[in-house]
């Protein structure tokens, strides 16, 4: 049996960005679905860089993924309170409706 | 043993914002007076002291020399653009204090991002600034347009940093380490990695085909605030992104250099083609930036053939140009609120000379036409990036801002020669008046006084 390298975590990483992407790109209804996917692509970008820190043996990579726990949350209360704003002034909040701007 | 003193300025901003958090919530004017007073500072210690910062660090004097000069350019910016917002604001009825507390945030981060040395601060700086134009965005909360222009700037500029986030994390797997001096030597997954990076960078600085946000974003969000979106934190991420390609040596890596270029070039057409049939003033602006982040990118492409100081003045005459075209907007309104059509601006000559007059020099000067100082930002653009050998994009450059000066010509046709349908209300303000003023004096006179200008940026390199 194969031990695991850190191929395996960088694939999984991968995968995870991928569908967080194409969730965003595919997602057709709800802008909370947008807001998970954001957080799936930032979650993606955290596993890289933790495994990369453990089997680098570099701490940096670690101190990296705590700014960006601290930043997504950030980044998550403030989608959410555009989101509330909206909400407060459409009474929906789904995706295809937010096309009041356009050419 | 960490430094402190050389992020003193920084420092000294998040002091400023404090202070504004406390006071802002007893007195709401006080603010403005505490931060135009705290910039005003900020200036005279760069100018005077500014050398002294940096002289422990690892950067080269024409990097410290760059980073110096943007920051004095943004203070000067901030104090400017804070004093104009106010004005506005309260003409909107929007004027609450944490609008200021947003515009400090924003200059805070580009403070961050531009001085920044690893791609750790460079992160840090990028989403302290964006975060808050986010929320600038927003911030007319009764009206739908507003909103909707966040959530949209707010989605695509969060997975904007996503692919920051990814493609840092690909770079420090391959080479360990975030630092600039230290990547050298790329392998693919790093090319893959700084790719991500520098879409994330175009994104912020609404290079085409990154831009889709850019007009929308511009016609929701107050008026005020767009124009801080295509000034102040603009200029900042264009500044990390000059020093990104030449400390990275992206020009030597041949992948990413033709990315560069293509961007370049689709941000030169796509800037043209799609402003030639809008009818609202925002999205036309919008896409009149696209164009001129081409231009840019083409500086940033032939350096080696100029000095900072050519990218600074183009930097310069763009910012002067845009506060100047904004500030005229902003003083313009009619009976039902501010003008957003292009036919808004019927009849403006008729109502105030000295408008129309300003938006004739702002326009000829952002077509490039020659008396005025944008002609000469394009031109010493242009003559760098032959010598560079970019044959193909200097002529699509030159191209584009022939059939940009179509939609320019035919706004300025609007202005002299058409009647007004609706009576326009002047709202003079001292303020914008002065600035729309001095800024159309600046873009006129460097013609025939061009010393001043061109000895400040230089004399300020070496």
């Amino acid at each position: 049996m194969s031990s695991l390298t850190y191929n395996h975590f960088f694939i999984l990483s991968l995968i995870v960005f991928i569908i967080g992407c194409f969730g965003l790109f595919l997602n057709r209804r709800n802008m909370i679905l947008i807001l998970m996917c954001i957080e799936i692509i930032l979650l993606a970008a955290n596993i890289n860089f933790v495994s990369a820190s453990v089997f680098l043996n570099d701490i940096n990579g670690q101190i990296f993924s705590i700014f960006i726990l601290t930043i997504a949350a950030a980044e998550a209360a403030i989608g959410l309170a555009i989101l509330v704003v909206y909400f407060r002034n459409k009474g929906e909040i789904d995706v295809t409706k937010i096309n009041q701007l356009r050419d | 043993m960490i430094d402190f003193y050389s992020f003193a300025p920084e420092i000294f901003l998040l002091t400023l914002i404090l202070i504004s958090i406390t006071l802002g919530v007893l007195n709401k004017d006080a603010t403005i007076t505490i931060n135009t007073t705290g910039f005003s500072l900020l200036i005279i210690f760069l100018i005077f002291k500014g050398h002294s910062l940096y002289q422990n660090s690892l950067f080269s004097l024409n990097t410290i020399n760059l980073i110096l000069l943007s920051k004095i350019i943004l203070s000067i910016g901030s104090i400017v653009f804070i004093l104009l917002s106010r004005r506005s604001l309260k003409n909107e009825n929007l004027f609450r204090y944490e609008y200021i507390l947003f515009i400090l945030f924003a200059i805070l981060g580009s403070f961050v991002l531009i001085s920044s040395d690893n791609f750790l601060t460079a992160f840090i700086g990028l989403e302290l600034q964006s975060l808050s134009l986010y929320l600038m965005a927003a911030f007319n909360t009764k009206n739908l347009n507003s909103n909707e222009a966040g959530i949209k700037y707010f989605s695509l500029g969060a997975l904007s940093s996503g692919f920051l986030l990814f493609g840092i994390s690909m770079i420090y797997f391959d080479t360990a380490s975030f630092t600039f001096q230290n990547l050298a030597n790329f392998s693919t997954i790093s090319e893959v990695g700084l790719a991500l990076v520098l879409i994330a960078l175009f994104f912020k600085v609404s290079a085409a085909p990154f831009h889709i946000w850019t007009p929308d974003v511009y016609e929701g969000s107050p008026t005020i605030s767009a124009l801080f979106f295509a000034s102040l934190p603009k200029f900042a991420s264009l500044i990390f992104l000059f020093r990104i390609y030449h400390e990275l040596n992206i020009s030597k890596i041949d992948s990413l250099n033709y990315i560069f270029q293509l961007v370049c070039a689709i941000s030169l057409l796509v800037g043209v083609y799609g402003a030639i049939t809008q009818k609202v003033i925002k999205r036309l602006l919008a896409f009149s930036s696209i164009n001129h982040i081409g231009f840019i990118l083409l500086a940033i492409m032939s350096y080696q053939y100029m000095s900072e100081g050519t990218i600074f003045f183009y930097l310069i005459i763009y910012l002067v140009t845009i506060f100047g075209v904004f500030s005229v907007i902003l003083n313009l309104r009619t009976s039902e609120g501010e003008i957003t059509l292009l036919t808004g601006l019927n009849g403006l000559k008729a109502s105030s000379r000295s408008k129309a007059i300003s938006m004739l020099v702002f326009l000829f000067s952002l077509a490039g036409i020659p008396p005025f100082a944008g002609f000469f930002a394009k031109f010493f653009i242009l003559s760098a990036s032959i010598n560079e050998g970019l044959y193909l994009l200097s002529v699509i450059a030159v191209i584009s801002s022939v059939i940009a000066a179509f939609y320019y010509l035919s706004v300025i046709k609007n202005m002299f020669f058409n009647e007004s349908e609706n009576e326009l209300l002047l709202d003079n303000s001292k303020l914008s008046s002065f600035i729309f003023i001095f800024s159309a004096l600046v873009l006129t006179l460097f013609f025939f006084y061009p010393d001043p200008l061109i000895n400040l940026v230089d004399s300020l390199f070496y």
